[in-house]
């Protein structure tokens, strides 16, 4: 087996309410997820939300800490109904061109005897006055492999465009 | 002309996702290590990949400044921009610049910073071949024992071009250390039904 893997890639060729990466193998070692992306919504900046196994009940938590102009901040939640970014996308405010930068890590993932957490980096909006960068953790309180990741805008659709791709990380 | 060792008949026979593209170990101090699309189809062919991912392993040689550029395309202009979150064990701080002349992807020890110190960076550059403007993160490791710097940096590249050249300097213009390091991987996409 290869050391990374691409499992697959989503280029979005028309807007979508949705990405979801299904039927996970638990072959691997660990997952990372990189991506392009943007939101039809007209807005500057929003959360990417990341719910895992289809779970949408309140059994996720955060850290964030992120970088926006001058300002150093850090943001928490608990008991949350999904992962998420802080403002780690944009909307359709921005120029037509720009789209945020995202990576998350989900090691272990195949585990059942450990929680699973999630380590996730994002750049955005950096051609307006909200951009951001921003590194974080989310966790999600349930020990099950993970078979499914489904991401969400947290308001309108992925535009044209964006793109996802989830790579398997093998065992040495 | 031959497909790469992992394509035949024009299907990808090998699932590695990462493809090593170029390595520059700079032996003497070196101005300035470029990495060039082949533009060939071949493994150096940069028109094949979704990312690229930059490890970089490196010290300033001769000078004063802590700060390695990026140029993509050979632009050189104020069409970078970029925002910083970092700390020096201390504060943490967040700083952005719009008009920035370079992508900013590592912080190294100067010149007179004690021997064998060097700092590191991963930075990834996204979806390279798309009309998007071009967008990076990298995250910098730049410990001086005893003093220094850990940074996350997103950068945009105000070009909408495929990234085809890459070139890395010094902030100044001084040479860069022997010793340094330079690895260039293609990260290619898959497809599916």
């Amino acid at each position: 087996m290869a050391v990374i893997e691409a499992i697959a890639t989503t280029y979005l060729e028309a807007d979508a309410a949705t990405v979801t990466f299904g039927s996970i193998p638990a072959t691997y070692e660990h997952l990372q997820l990189r991506a392009s992306l943007r939101s039809t919504e007209l807005v500057n900046a929003m959360r990417l939300k990341i719910n895992l196994n289809g779970d949408t009940g309140s059994n996720y938590c955060n850290y964030n800490m992120r970088g926006s102009t001058s300002s150093a901040t850090g943001y928490a939640q608990t008991g949350a109904a999904y992962i998420q970014t802080s403002d780690g996308m944009h909307g359709s405010s921005l120029p037509a061109g720009e789209y945020a930068s995202f990576i998350m890590d989900i090691l272990d993932y195949a585990n059942t005897n450990k929680n699973t957490l999630c380590n996730l980096r994002a750049g955005s909006a950096l051609l307006h006055t909200d951009r951001r960068v921003q590194i974080g953790s989310g966790l999600w309180d349930n020990t099950a492999a993970i078979t499914t990741i489904l991401f969400t805008p947290n308001a309108g659709s992925f535009s044209r465009g964006c793109e996802f791709t989830l790579f398997g990380l093998a065992s040495s | 002309m031959a497909d790469p060792a992992y394509i035949v008949d024009g299907v990808l026979t090998d699932g590695e996702a990462w493809v090593g593209i170029a390595h520059a170990a700079v032996s003497l101090p070196a101005a300035t290590v470029t990495f060039t699309s082949t533009n060939d189809g071949q493994t150096g062919d940069f028109s094949q990949y979704m990312d690229l991912v930059l490890v970089s392993y490196g010290r300033n040689g001769d000078g004063s400044a802590s700060v390695m550029k990026m140029h993509l395309n050979d632009d050189t202009a104020a069409n970078y921009v970029l925002q910083q979150l970092y700390s020096d064990g201390s504060a943490v701080t967040a700083s952005s610049t719009t008009t920035s002349t370079y992508l900013d992807f590592l912080w190294y020890p100067p010149s007179a910073t004690a021997a064998n110190v060097f700092a590191c960076s991963v930075t990834t550059l996204f979806d390279i071949n798309s009309g998007k403007f071009k967008s990076a993160i990298a995250q910098v490791a730049n410990d001086m024992d005893g003093s220094g710097y850990v940074a996350l940096v997103a950068n945009t590249w105000k070009n909408q071009s495929p990234i085809t050249e890459i070139d890395l300097t010094d902030y100044s213009g001084n040479n860069i250390a022997a010793g340094s390091m330079f690895s260039l991987f293609g990260v290619l996409p898959r497809m599916v039904a």
